[in-house]
């Protein structure tokens, strides 16, 4: 009985959100409907609580090392690292719900019930070894998006983007559990750790062991669930539904599918590279595929940056740019796990936390913007600069960071990700990288013209303060984490996360 | 003879699919889905589970299907270029085909990485016994499996909620928004909205 209550311990973050989700449906219809900040301001609590969990959890694991839960749930400080971003941004996600003016704050408790449900599923993702509850996992997250993306239900554009999820997102989710179905075949296990190395007695046997038998059904099981990774991070043969869902649904939402959504992805995807191909035990002839499967990650890497930013040039809606400007950076992550090293994880987790400040700072510009102008082009941005300072000047720093020029986190951010890429030998993909972020200073800079350097247009004159505050702090954090007194935390915090998944660190010269 | 069966019944699985893509009736989509699901109980039962079987013709085949039947009846849908024209949502069907082919060849792609030479697999699960009496299922099901089963009753719920979220009426009157949430922003509204 002890050890049970220790292993609810283990999961009490999850247990927590779980709670919180529940209550703050019953909450709703208790208040039969009447305005929802109340709700909005419980779920900031519970968030806080969780958040405080984790913190403690991150402490206990430095003493422990990694511990698991049920058998299934590997509390580890790589997954605890993206729990602790998930639940940040859900908290600004909260705030930009409370705050945006084209939402209804009456009756929508299920709103926030399905946010929380999501992050509980981006909770088991991240945090799994298990094929089965990472499906779970990412079930929970897509069901609670395709539900987010069509909330706005007298918005036509609002439907259609759930519509296109949905079939998307079913499609990707069968591809994925059919190659799921075949590693569970060949290896009688659901289990990561097992599939990469298998004891003897363990009833499994080794991914390796199959791959010298017969590499095609591996290869062939191996690939379609990378392909469901890479549907639900947006790479770019799978990334069609990104720009129609990122531009019709609400806005908040698109935050957390662009920010915590495709970070989970990339969480799970990292593990699963990570367990079968580069643990400590797994056999060579296992490594050696695997090194030919972070080259197709490269591949898909280049095409994604290169279509992704030339794409986002030709935009006119503010909210279309960001989303194919999220997909540009899904590629420039992928090139940390192209590299097939713990440095490059490293510097993808890196990455990815730099990218949190600086996409979710980017959208909540965006919901500050179409709060004042009701429109998301960025010719409607004349004038921005002029009539709200703070705002915009907060923007200039996320657009900054977001083309990855010093002194922002993103530029560190890159620099890592580069570095570790050509470590990996790797030289060809940096240099497209590099060219890639030349391409993405000309539409970044585009949104700064328009706000700075054109005559303002007449509008309405309003101030949300609340917004500008949140994004005054979120662009305080974006160039405060790109230098030394932060950045070097951050960085060792991103260290961990490899090492906890115990994969090797290897040095080029054995490559 | 096993062997044979469970050929024909593949073809069937793969052709009441494709036929569940292709008919232009929803109706005919739905009997085509009927089929499939016969064909892959079949496959359960070759393969020894009984349980599995009649869980998939009860469950699937008999409650699911029927309640599909219900709702094009009810609905009375015609043909899906009618709906599509009606609903005045195009959804894509050329993107749909390129993401499907771009799994396809990423298959393939994997294929030509992995090298050559096709071996018969010896699969592991084959190994695995008494799985079908449904004992050794439930006791799983509660003691090993007992976070997914729990994990999977969140999921319901949520696609439960989710559901009635989008698909429930906003009432009348009902504004679509009241402004900025916190107390110290106290601006003018503007009384534009996305709705």
């Amino acid at each position: 009985m002890n050890a049970y209550i220790e292993q609810m311990g283990l999961i009490a973050p999850e247990l927590v959100l779980t709670a919180l989700s529940l209550f703050v449906l019953t909450w709703d219809l208790l208040k039969k409907g009447r305005n929802s900040d109340h709700i909005g301001y419980a779920t900031l609590v519970g968030l806080a609580v969780t958040g405080w969990l984790l913190l403690q959890q991150w402490g206990m694991l430095g003493d422990k090392g990694t511990q698991t839960a049920f058998g299934m749930v590997t509390i580890d400080r790589f997954g605890t690292f993206f729990k602790l971003f998930t639940v940040g941004s859900m908290a600004v996600v909260t705030l930009f719900v409370m705050l945006d003016k084209n939402e209804r704050k009456h009756g929508i408790g299920e709103y926030y019930f399905l946010l929380i449900g999501a992050s509980i599923g981006a909770f088991f993702m991240v945090s799994t070894n298990n094929l089965l509850l990472l499906m779970l996992g990412l079930e929970l997250l897509s069901l609670a998006s395709y539900s987010l993306a069509g909330f706005h239900k007298g918005s036509k554009r609002s439907a259609e983007a759930a519509l296109k999820y949905i079939v998307f997102g079913g499609l990707s989710a069968g591809v994925m559990l059919y190659g799921i179905s075949l590693l569970y075949g060949l290896t009688g296990t659901l289990d990561l750790g097992l599939m990469g190395h298998a004891p003897e007695g363990s009833g499994a046997v080794s991914l390796a062991t199959q791959f010298d038998a017969s590499p095609i059904p591996v290869a062939i099981a191996v690939v379609l669930v990378l392909a469901g990774f890479a549907y639900k991070v947006s790479v770019v043969p799978f990334h069609f539904w990104t720009p129609d869902v990122y531009e019709g649904a609400p806005t908040p939402v698109t935050t957390f599918l662009a920010v915590g959504s495709k970070a989970a992805g990339f969480a799970a995807l990292l593990r699963f590279v990570g367990a079968l191909f580069l643990t400590d035990g797994v056999d060579a002839s296992i490594v050696a595929y695997g090194d030919r499967i972070g080259f197709l990650l490269a591949i898909l890497a280049a095409i994604t940056m290169t279509l992704g930013n030339l794409s986002a040039l030709r935009q006119g809606s503010l909210k279309r740019m960001l989303a194919y400007s999220s997909i540009a950076h899904a590629g420039y992550v992928l090139m940390g796990a192209a590299s097939m090293t713990s440095e490059g994880f490293a510097a993808a987790m890196f990455y990815l936390a730099a990218y949190y400040c600086m996409n979710l700072g980017a959208f909540g510009f965006l919901i500050y913007f179409e709060g004042v102008t009701g429109k998301d082009d960025i010719d409607s941005l004349k004038g921005m600069g002029w009539r709200h300072p703070v705002v915009a000047w907060s923007m200039v720093v996320f657009l900054v960071a977001l083309t990855g020029l010093p002194p922002t986190v993103g530029f560190y951010g890159k620099l890592i990700l580069f570095y570790a890429a050509i470590d990996a030998g790797l030289a060809w993909l940096v240099i497209i990288a590099a060219i890639n972020s030349v391409i993405s200073l000309f539409y970044y800079f585009r949104v700064a013209k328009s706000m700075f350097l054109t005559e303002p247009v007449p509008q309405v004159p309003m101030r949300q303060h609340g917004l500008a505050g949140i994004l005054c702090v979120l662009a305080v954090v974006t160039v405060l984490a790109g230098l030394g007194a932060f950045k070097d935390p951050l960085r060792g915090w991103a260290d961990e996360g490899p090492a906890s998944l115990e994969i090797y660190a290897t040095d080029a010269g054995s490559r | 003879m096993a062997e044979t069966l469970f050929y024909l019944l593949s073809i069937g699985a793969i052709a009441c699919g494709a036929g569940v893509i292709r008919a232009r009736m929803p109706l005919f989509s739905v009997l085509c889905l009927l089929g499939a699901f016969f064909c892959l109980s079949g496959i359960y039962l070759l393969a020894g589970f009984q349980f599995l079987a009649v869980t998939q013709l009860l469950v699937y085949a008999g409650a699911i299907m029927v309640l599909f039947l219900f709702v094009i009846m009810l609905l009375n849908l015609g043909d899906e270029n009618e709906i599509a024209r009606q609903s005045g949502i195009a959804l894509s069907g050329k993107q749909l085909a390129v993401a499907g082919t771009s799994a396809g060849v990423f298959a393939l792609i994997g294929v030509l990485t992995a090298g050559y030479g096709i071996a018969p697999v010896e699969t592991a699960s084959t190994r695995a016994s008494g799985i079908d009496e449904l004992q050794t299922l439930a006791v799983e099901l509660f003691s090993r499996y007992m976070l997914p089963f729990e994990a999977a009753s969140l999921l319901l719920l949520l696609t439960m909620i989710g559901v009635i979220a989008i698909a429930k009426r906003q009432r009348a009157g009902e504004p679509t928004h009241t402004g900025a949430g916190f107390p110290w922003t106290k601006e003018p509204l503007d009384e534009e909205s996305t709705l």
